[in-house]
């Protein structure tokens, strides 16, 4: 090994698909490392760069628009185990995790085809699925618990 | 919308960071060098580190695009340090070669998405992720009879005789990436003028096409503004 010889180089530019979720945990643990740092050293300094886009992504995967704040390693697991059956692609599979459809419509702009693949009578079970394994949406959350109170 | 990539870098750790256990110090460097960055494969040019010569010629082609990088997911390897003697002795640092994997954000050509709404003009609507902006959905990737409203500067779906949907700043809507465009953005060498003359506005030169951005469509039935699903 030459070190002129080696810039920087992209071995594999796709090695792995992640769910919105697993990256929402890798950005917490980040966020935890740093505030121990800043405890035992007040005063280090964080790469910018690196806050502001851990701080916007955050903020878009933890709003009260986002289904994946609250999810839990745990239960995409159990879904994903619920919805063996059913032949959706891994894509597809990410998507109703990232996105967790609520309505038939929201259902059919994520699979593709599904007519030709007989899935359409599925979309009920399906989507009962998803609501059985995935928490809500922070925002329904609140108005359900607003209910009972 | 996010995935893992994996690279090949060659990192220095300055002699501040020697008192930082090597893992910690080269993860630190590596968040710092790529977070926040749209990569292109051929940004050999833009890693490049002033302290190691190579040959401009050795850069290698466009051949895929790897995306707007978050931060590093894990390590795999590094090489031992190599310790530099720079000018002087106070010139001294760790140099690692290091292999490993960074989150990055490239949603696939397909993937749907819910972003706000940031400006309607009559190109189209522009959308934002809060971490991402270049976002555009051009007017003919609305729908089909969207009229631009130049009073209420909004996009308007004239669905049917009487019903007008509406599509304002800050709505949340969902789309499907069709196309993603990157460019190279790093400066280049100052051009000519016609006179023969350099051109110093280098800035003006490269900051106005982002280095990455998406093209994407709401035509289909499901998508758009999600206030218009939400009763079906």
């Amino acid at each position: 090994m030459t070190l002129e010889q080696t810039p920087s180089a992209v071995l594999e530019a796709q090695s792995a698909l992640l769910s919105n979720f697993e990256v929402l945990e890798v950005l917490r643990e980040l966020g935890a490392k740093h505030a121990e740092q800043l405890a035992a050293e007040p005063g280090v300094l964080f790469a910018e760069n690196l806050k502001t886009i851990q701080y916007e992504i955050m903020q878009y995967l933890a709003s009260d628009q986002s289904p994946v704040g609250s999810q839990t390693a745990e239960q995409v697991k159990n879904l994903l185990e619920a919805l063996k059956p059913y032949p959706l692609t891994k894509s597809e599979k990410l998507q109703i995790i990232n996105l967790r459809p609520e309505r038939p419509v929201e259902l059919y702009v994520i699979i593709e085809d599904s007519e030709d693949r007989g899935l359409t009578d599925k979309f009920d079970e399906i989507l009962s699925l998803v609501a059985n394994h995935l928490p809500k949406f922070p925002k329904q959350q609140e108005r359900d618990s607003g209910l009972t109170v | 919308m996010f995935i893992l990539s994996t690279f090949r870098d060659t990192l220095t750790i300055i002699p501040k960071d020697f008192r930082k256990s090597k893992l910690e110090a080269l993860s630190d460097e590596i968040n710092k060098k790529f977070a926040n960055k749209v990569l292109l494969s051929k940004n050999a040019s833009y890693c490049r580190n002033p302290t190691i010569q190579h040959d401009s010629n050795q850069l290698k082609k466009v051949v895929h695009d790897v995306g707007l990088c978050v931060c590093l997911h894990d390590i795999i390897d590094t090489s031992e340090e190599f310790v530099h003697y720079g000018d002087g002795s106070s010139y001294v640092k760790a140099i690692s070669q290091v292999k490993f994997r960074m989150i990055v954000f490239r949603p696939f050509i397909g993937e749907l998405l819910v972003g706000k709404i940031k400006t309607c003009t009559p190109e189209g609507v522009r959308v934002s992720i809060d971490f991402f902006d270049d976002i555009h959905i051009p007017s003919t990737l609305l729908k089909h009879q969207s009229v631009f409203d130049q009073s209420e500067q909004a996009w308007v779906w004239h669905y049917e005789p009487g019903l007008l949907l509406w599509m304002e700043v800050d709505d949340l809507v969902r789309f499907r990436v069709v196309s993603e465009a990157f460019t190279d953005i790093t400066p280049m060498s100052a051009p000519r003028s016609r006179g023969g003359l350099l051109d110093t506005n280098l800035a003006g030169n490269s900051a106005q096409i982002p280095p990455y951005q998406l093209r994407c469509s709401i035509q289909e039935d499901g998508l758009g503004p999600l206030a218009w699903w939400q009763d079906q």
